[in-house]
């Protein structure tokens, strides 16, 4: 009886794990047959030569290297912001808040996690209004609101999981650098964030995958359909981003051409995204084993 | 001039818990003392208020007095001024069980050595191999020192870092049951090395067993409920008579 119980679960696990596996391949098959047809390098950059458009600048109007670029800059730019200030505040209040203090940011913290994209875009338009109504009557939303509301959204992440990962070490580890003499701060940096680094670093990917799929935030923030055909040139102005891109396609398309485009948009952020986690994941390989030799 | 420990007093609270009730305690170099006593009756919260590790957990309160007398001058543990990392370094400490950092062996010394007392390589390389020799361990390891700490046994890890400890150059060894986690092969190395660190230190070591205890300590301290409610000395400890009825009382 045991013994069959336990077969059920294992067959079970198994399902669930392979039907995963069948949905990322479904989709991704998907993807790629809409895309078919679109897939090459005129999909990115038209009929520029890459090389203008990545170097020079040239303007690519019919290829959707801008929302690309606009959606590297804008990942990088959350991640700058959400990042250090995330590990910051987690490190915070792991290891020095007092137990009322942890508390309350915690709960905030929580609130902030729950609070839906489409009103941290909403918050982000009105700063924007406030701004212009009182001290900066030329303000107008932008690349660098856009990355700011982004980051805003993924801070909670990014605060508990290194919250979580600082607090889930077990008490010998932390004892360990004090008895050799070590101070709190040393123990912190050469003992602690090393021990806890894969589950901050898995805070960031998942952070930073959430900055690139965003849609709601960056449509009241200052993402638009067409920005000149070009990537982001300026961190206050309007820019364009791969969802958008994508949103705005799949909503106003005229020809099976623009459909067809934006399967193949979709694919391209797909693959961006899949190339920042590995990107990250092989980041976090390499501090281990500088950290571990 | 006697290198010696001497705890007065010493009472330890944990919240509104009294862990530690007015102990007194010595302890000398040549000879070791062994604290004993049930589990929970307050030997590693002994151990700890030595070098000052208890004041690591919230809530704790600790009054007496602990003086080590190990060069030319008398420090005292709560006194003002005390900085508690030189403390820790001069009575250093092996957990009960191998506490050895998720890094390779080497960096398990490289990480000490460098950032605590800002050694050079070639200064590190030097005691780790010393030291790993001095607790017979440097046959086994030296030709992998790059492999994680872990992939070394239980008895091997406890070597680990108890010569870890060693290159910090102590003044004085706190031994938390460092074979509880043991097989008889791994205890008997441990104490055979401990014979030889009494000569070099003064040595409070907490043990789990009565046996050991009478097999290679030179004095001990009965610890229960907080209290010393014994103090045994080397015809004590062997006194067949006396340890069975010590043992039956305690465990
Ligand atoms: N960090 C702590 N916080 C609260 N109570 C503790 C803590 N450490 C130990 N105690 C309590 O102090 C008592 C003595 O513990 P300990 O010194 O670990 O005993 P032993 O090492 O003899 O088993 C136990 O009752 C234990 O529950
Ligand atoms: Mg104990």
């Amino acid at each position: 009886m045991r013994r069959w119980r336990e077969k059920l679960l294992i067959s079970a696990s198994w399902v669930a794990a392979l039907g995963v596996l069948a949905v990322v391949g479904v989709l991704v098959m998907f993807l790629v047959v809409r895309s078919a047809n679109v897939l090459g390098p005129t999909l990115l950059f038209g009929d520029v030569p890459w090389t203008q458009a990545v170097f020079a600048g040239a303007r690519v109007f019919d290829g959707i290297w801008p929302a690309v670029a606009g959606t590297l800059i804008l990942v990088a730019l959350s991640a700058g912001i959400a990042i250090p200030l995330g590990v910051a505040a987690g490190v915070h209040l792991s290891e020095y808040a007092g137990p009322r203090f942890r508390a309350s940011v915690t709960l905030v913290v929580d609130v902030l996690a729950g609070i839906p994209s489409i009103v941290m875009g909403l918050f982000g338009y009105s700063m924007i209004l406030l701004l212009r109504k009182t001290i900066a009557p030329e303000a107008k939303t932008g690349l660098l609101l856009a990355a700011a509301c982004i980051a805003l959204l993924v801070l909670p992440y990014m605060i508990r999981a290194t919250q979580s990962a600082l607090g889930g070490l077990p008490m010998r580890i932390r004892l360990l650098g004090p008895s050799l003499g070590m101070s709190q701060t040393q123990t912190l940096h050469r003992v602690l964030i090393p021990a806890a680094s894969r589950g901050i670093l898995s805070g960031a990917i998942l952070s930073v995958g959430r900055a690139a799929e965003d849609t709601a935030v960056i449509m009241l923030t200052g993402a638009v359909a067409t920005a000149g055909g070009r990537g982001p040139q300026d961190i206050m102005a309007k820019f364009e981003a791969l969802p958008f891109k994508i949103f705005v396609t799949a909503a106003e398309h005229n020809t099976a051409a623009e459909l067809d485009q934006g399967f193949g948009a979709a694919l391209v952020l797909l693959a961006l995204t899949a190339t920042l986690f590995v990107g990250a994941y092989m980041l976090q390989r390499s501090l281990e084993r500088r950290w571990t030799s | 001039m006697d290198q010696l420990i001497t705890v007065d007093g010493l009472s330890v609270w944990f919240g509104e818990a009294r862990v530690l009730a007015d102990v007194d305690i010595e302890f000398r170099k040549g000879e070791l003392t062994a604290l004993i006593g049930p589990s929970g009756s307050g030997k590693t919260t002994q151990l700890r208020a030595v070098n000052r590790m208890n004041d690591l957990f919230p809530g704790v309160h600790t009054q007496g007095e602990v003086t080590l007398s190990l060069g030319d001058a008398s420090v005292r543990a709560y006194g003002d001024g005390m900085d508690v990392a030189v403390l820790r370094r001069t009575a250093g400490m092996v957990f009960q069980d191998p506490n050895v950092l998720p890094a390779s062996i080497r960096k398990n010394f490289a990480l000490p050595l460098r950032h605590v007392l800002g050694l050079g390589k070639a200064e590190i390389e030097g005691r780790m191999e010393a030291t790993l020799r001095d607790v017979e361990l440097w046959d086994d390891v030296r030709d992998r020192l790059g492999d994680p700490a872990q992939t070394l046994s239980g008895g091997q890890q406890q070597r680990l870092c108890l010569a870890r400890v060693l290159s910090m150059e102590p003044k004085a060894l706190l031994l938390d049951e460092p074979t509880a986690s043991l097989d008889f092969l791994a205890t008997r190395r441990i104490e055979h090395l401990l014979e030889w660190l009494k000569e070099r230190f003064p040595i409070l070591a907490v043990s789990h067993s009565l046996g050991q205890t009478s097999r290679i300590a030179d004095k001990a301290y009965v610890l229960k409920e907080g209290s010393v409610v014994e103090t045994l000395d080397r015809s004590a400890l062997h006194n067949a008579e006396r340890l069975q009825k010590l043992a039956e009382e305690l465990f």
